[in-house]
């Protein structure tokens, strides 16, 4: 039996902000949330920048026998909290086997394996205490516990599309009856070992990230985490939730083509993703009003996604807003899908499209309307957020607004 | 979303991978040196259950690949990170990062095999495989494909990190399936070893020997409900349970399903051959069970783990 499912609550960590609001106001303000890493020492690398969420404090979220958990699941704990309080969904109450979890990451918990890795690389025979913390799927689990939530716990390990793939997860899960309220998003943590292995793919911008300019350098790594809860429309309505928007549809597909590289060809990967994004929404093309791009700010990626638009939605693409929000928060990369995606929401709700900072030359390659610098005010109904990652992974939503009444 | 028609998934082709395991043998050496372990399991598991099935030319149009693996990057991250260490961080190989990532396992393997459906991994600890399967029914079902590779792989944990595991050092090994809708089988004559009904999934939570019944339970009472067979004949229980304590709760928790539905028939249990050690275990299970079932005869796999997933599936052996 098919379900419509709508988005009731939202919690968002982010480089420019932690909640709804702030992260909301840093985007329409055109913040940037890069800064010199702090994190580690980057002396020895040619890069020293990135969008590290600084203001985050653990104990502000998560009870004492929590805080020992590592960073992605902190995060992931804390970004649940405000989800779940901003539907107002008390999970007892609700029914703890009617909710579950579904999260995309691409390293997991790498800052705690690092500190393993440290400690045992320096004394073999000693066991540090953060152990079994490493564990990518204790992210999952340590968000099942904090809540007792008992539904199905999922954890996604495919890269930069891994927010997008949870989210999908979950409408799958909630279509089919199985469960009538998901916890879904995704998180990624600031690791040195991304720091140098992008560093040395020459993927890294070096002060600014510049999504479609001629100019652009590569990506700024990025963390945070995003979390939405997940609803049917009828339960959502049974107990008067705030209704956020729609999940209308999404698509996904695999480039098989480069581990690393984007396909550029016509029946790229990107395109059918949103093809089937388009069709498994039941739409038309000219009902998106807007694309949440994955604009990583890397020349392939930047070049191919604006063909692959302009292959899909043809003509249409010069009329239609794409806007990339890695401009100010980074490259999240599991969390982008899921920013992306409340990104769109906050902007339908707001009527406002976040815009692509740092544009300053436009390439003759990305010739479409990338929303520069400043934000612009449009009664957008319908959004398409893509995300493609390494490996050739590529998923993008279609989130909608939501008509019949308690909008927020 | 547009209204989804109900899909049925049968399985096609079965491919494993066990300890010693030629690589360069199987694979080829081309581009070997830069597919981690665990994709070379996966890897050799999956062309292995594609010549199974018989698949035809220009499969990969329509096929995908759903990898389950909870460890499968770990030796990656520790050899790169030794290698920062011993030759500086800004000397890392750029060639060997995106191995740190569990997303290569299946994305190499989209690449070798021409998959362009799509390409998924997952990672939930002891029931990885079975919830990579489950993933890949529902994503069958919903048409994101008509065929998916889905099971599970992980490489031998180096020593440094042997110890984190109650169970030990980790065996080399891979199992995936070819899962195929149905009628997509039936019309390129495939042969079928059994069909996928249904799945239970719930989180288990550590706190509690009690809550391990309670949560096998909702898994089963899920895949009997999914199934959705007023008749289902269940003539044999796969264990996922690693001592006699978890071996009664599972086997209370399925016969209670059975009672409040009184649908099933004599329940054989089989064995504790395969202690849950790793999110491929249940992959041999399932294997197994697809080998030893008699036509239409029914059994469930369970796979669960304290503080992990609780998953049970059932499947209908075809002859």
């Amino acid at each position: 039996m098919s379900q419509r499912i709508v988005v009731t609550g939202i919690g968002v960590i982010s480089p420019i902000g932690i909640g709804k609001e702030p992260f909301f106001n840093g985007l329409m303000q055109g913040k940037s949330g890069c800064a010199l890493v702090k994190g580690f020492d980057t002396s020895q690398l040619k890069y020293h920048y990135g969008c590290e969420v600084s203001a985050f404090r653990s104990e502000e979220f998560l009870p004492e026998a929590f805080l020992r958990y590592g960073r992605a699941s902190a995060f992931s704990m804390a970004a649940a909290r405000m989800a779940l309080a901003d539907a107002g969904l008390e999970v007892p109450d609700f029914g703890q086997e009617q909710i579950g979890i579904s999260i995309g990451t691409g390293l997991g918990e790498m800052q705690t394996l690092e500190h393993c890795l440290r400690q045992r690389l320096m004394a073999p025979d000693s066991l540090p205490e953060t152990a079994p913390l490493w564990e990518g799927h204790h992210i999952t689990r340590s968000v099942a516990e904090l809540f007792s939530i008992k539904g199905p716990n999922m954890l996604f390990s495919t890269a930069c599309s891994a927010g997008s793939d949870a989210i999908a997860y979950a409408c799958m899960r909630l279509q089919s009856g199985q469960q009538t309220a998901m916890l879904a998003g995704g998180v990624e943590v600031f690791s040195q070992m991304a720091f140098w292995g992008f560093s040395r793919m020459k993927a890294v911008a070096d002060q600014e990230c510049r999504p479609f300019d001629a100019g652009r350098k590569g990506i700024m790594i990025g963390e945070g985490a995003g979390l939405l809860v997940l609803e049917t429309l009828a339960s959502a309505i049974a107990r008067k939730a705030p209704i956020y928007g729609e999940i209308n549809g999404w698509g996904t597909s695999s480039d098989a083509y480069h581990m690393t590289a984007p396909d550029p060809g016509p029946d790229g990967g990107m395109a059918r993703a949103m093809r089937q994004a388009i069709r498994n929404s039941g739409i038309g093309l000219k009902d998106i009003d807007y694309i949440c791009a994955h604009g990583t700010g890397t020349a392939a990626n930047d070049k191919i996604e604006t063909a692959a638009i302009k292959t899909v939605f043809g003509d249409y693409a010069y009329q239609l807003p794409v806007s990339s929000i890695k401009s100010m928060i980074g490259h999240t990369g599991g969390a982008a899908g899921a920013l992306g995606t409340i990104a769109s929401l906050l902007a339908i709700n707001n009527k406002t499209i976040p815009p692509t900072i740092n544009y300053q030359n436009p390439d003759p390659e990305c010739d479409l309307d990338y929303v520069a610098n400043q934000m612009r005010q449009a009664d957008i109904r319908m959004v398409m957020n893509n995300s493609f990652a390494f490996g050739g992974n590529n998923t993008s939503l279609v989130i909608g607004k939501y008509d019949g009444g308690l909008g927020v | 979303m547009n209204e989804q028609s109900k899909r049925e998934v049968v399985i096609t082709g079965i491919g494993t991978i066990a300890a010693p395991f030629n690589a360069a043998e199987m694979l080829g050496k081309k581009g070997l040196k830069y597919l981690s372990g665990t994709t070379r399991l996966a890897l050799a598991a999956v062309q292995l259950a594609a010549k199974d099935a018989g698949l035809p030319e220009g499969f990969g149009a329509y096929s995908g690949v759903v990898a389950g693996t909870s460890y499968g990057h770990l030796n990656s991250c520790i050899d790169f990170y030794e290698s920062a260490i011993k030759d500086g961080e800004a000397y890392v190989n750029p060639m060997e990062f995106p191995n740190i990532m569990m997303t290569m396992t299946a994305g190499q393997i989209a690449i070798r095999m021409g998959l362009k459906a799509l390409n998924k991994t997952v990672s939930t600890g002891k029931t990885a495989g079975a919830d990579a399967l489950c993933y890949a029914k529902d994503l069958i079902e919903t048409k994101q494909a008509e065929v998916l590779f889905a099971g599970a792989a992980e490489e031998t944990v180096s020593q440094m990190f042997a110890n984190d595991f109650n169970t030990g050092a980790r065996q080399a090994e891979s199992v995936f399936f070819v899962l195929e809708e149905k009628s997509h089988a039936i019309k390129r004559n495939a042969g079928i070893y059994g069909a996928f009904l249904g799945y239970g999934s719930c989180f288990c939570p550590a706190s509690s020997g009690l809550e391990l019944q309670a949560s096998i339970h909702r898994a089963v009472s899920g895949a009997v409900q999914q199934a959705g067979r007023p008749a289902l004949s269940l003539q044999y229980l796969l264990t996922a349970a690693s001592n006699q304590q978890e071996s009664e709760q599972e086997e209370a928790a399925v016969r209670a399903v059975m009672n409040q539905t009184n649908t099933f028939g004599p329940l054989l249990k089989d064995g504790i051959l395969l202690p849950e050690k790793t999110g491929v275990t249940s992959m041999f299970q399932i294997r197994k069970g697809l080998e030893a079932a008699k036509n239409k005869e029914c059994f469930i796999c369970n796979s669960f783990a304290s503080g992990e997933n609780c998953t049970s599936m059932i499947f209908e052996s075809v002859r």
